[in-house]
């Protein structure tokens, strides 16, 4: 993704990316028309993960969504990761006070050197542990917003793209705003960087309410998994909320 | 240095003159024969932090986090056991103290009286004026036994300083459960 926007920064040297201070968003409207242009298509990927709540009775729904929360608030957005990393970072990013208070080295905090030792251990003294759902969904109208093009017409239509990596101090920027066009745009879900996982392969997809119906298969690929030290290492937090226990 | 290092098309002879490493002094720029550098391209020297700094992105993390995304990728997570979580018997006191791990020396801490009071809700019923806390309790428990487990419950409510049971005990119960109940979502943030 980083990459992506470095080309797009490349070919607009006169457009600056601006870091989102506390509470700014661009309080501009977006421009509708232009973002009607962005290429709206079928996935190239269906499948999709999902860490989810483990209830006292009965089974996990993957497909519970609590109305207008999140970067992307609408009545029901569904979030999703286009890979299993991207899932529980997701997750760990949501709560990285629970992560806080789930040391594993007892006060020591981890070195380049201790790491391998404490990797492949599990995150969860304060953290509930999760089922991980596949999700895989068909859907026709996927508007992927990592692409050059697509950013570029963000961008055009008054869309800070800084607001993808916004923290919710923040309000997240211009994302809630994009969120409240959904509807007017038929967006079915959308591609995303992710937050907490600013890597190459690191893509949120929040499905919205339009590609509900675009879900074909649900599985609970864990029963109950607790995201791994080594992952929550490599997780992105808002600033400010790193746990200092994971080092830096 | 030899015409491999350009790319195709690019080199020119009398070129080799230009290129020197950083030890070498006393050797032509380029403007003296003439020439101008135009694009130069490095291979594999770039820091991506540098690049992301230049242009208004977050910076990646560098160093451990970097290293432990490596490792993540084959262990993104550990599966663990799932025990069944204690059935709730409908008796409010009975249900904070098992199904959210309380002690109830912990539950009476949270009304400031005696252990031997809280134990007593057991069969004397929870007073009506203690029920609202009691029952926020439970809920936040029974949102997060399934993940937790009862000690997890527990450990949830009493570890960090301060305490969500001393936040709860100071007036923020409130909080506190919106903070259990953010567990039945799990939202991009």
């Amino acid at each position: 993704m980083g990459s992506s926007r470095l080309s797009w920064m490349k070919q607009n040297p006169t457009k600056t990316l601006l870091p989102l201070r506390e509470g700014q968003s661009s309080q501009l409207a977006l421009d509708l028309d232009t973002l009607r242009e962005i290429p709206v298509g079928e996935a190239m990927q269906s499948v999709f993960y999902r860490a989810v709540h483990i209830p006292v009775r009965g089974e996990p729904n993957p497909l519970y969504s609590i109305p207008s929360s999140g970067r992307w608030p609408t009545a029901w957005t569904l979030y999703t990761g286009t890979s299993e990393p991207v899932a529980w970072a997701e997750y760990c990013r949501n709560h990285a006070r629970d992560i806080g208070l789930s040391d594993v080295t007892g006060g020591v905090g981890l070195t380049r050197a201790t790491l391998p030792s404490y990797a492949h251990l599990e995150v969860d003294k304060a953290l509930p542990r999760r089922s991980l759902y596949e999700l895989r969904f068909e859907f026709r109208a996927m508007a992927d917003l990592t692409t050059p093009w697509a950013e570029e017409l963000l961008a055009r239509a008054g869309f800070n793209l800084q607001s993808f990596y916004a923290d919710r101090a923040s309000g997240y920027g211009d994302c809630p705003a994009l969120a409240a066009l959904v509807p007017d745009l038929g967006w079915e879900a959308i591609q995303v960087p992710s937050a907490a996982w600013q890597r190459p392969d690191g893509f949120c997809l929040p499905v919205f309410e339009e590609g509900r119906g675009r879900l074909v298969d649900a599985t609970r690929s864990l029963e109950a998994a607790s995201p791994s030290v080594a992952l929550a290492v490599a997780t992105t937090y808002p600033e400010g909320e790193r746990p200092g226990w994971l080092g830096s | 240095m030899t015409p491999a290092l350009f790319e195709a098309g690019t080199w020119r002879e009398g070129l080799e003159e230009l290129l020197w490493s950083c030890e070498e002094q006393d050797r032509p720029t380029g403007w003296e024969l003439g020439y101008r550098v135009v694009a130069l391209t490095f291979y594999g020297g770039g820091s991506a932090a540098a690049d992301a700094e230049a242009a208004g992105e977050p910076a990646p993390h560098g160093g451990l986090a970097e290293e432990a995304a490596a490792l993540a990728l084959d262990t993104p997570h550990v599966v663990t056991p799932h025990a069944s979580p204690p059935r709730l018997s409908n008796n409010l006191a009975e249900d904070v103290h098992v199904v959210a791990g309380l002690t109830w020396a912990q539950i009476a801490q949270v009304f400031k009286i005696s252990e031997r009071a809280a134990a007593g809700w057991r069969t004397q019923g929870v007073p009506p004026h203690r029920q609202e806390t009691m029952e926020a309790l439970r809920a936040i428990a029974v949102t997060l036994v399934g993940g937790l487990g009862s000690a997890g419950v527990a450990r949830w409510l009493t570890t960090g300083r301060p305490s969500r049971l001393d936040r709860i005990i100071h007036g923020e119960l409130a909080s506190v459960v919106d903070e259990a109940k953010s567990y039945e979502d799990t939202p991009a943030t």
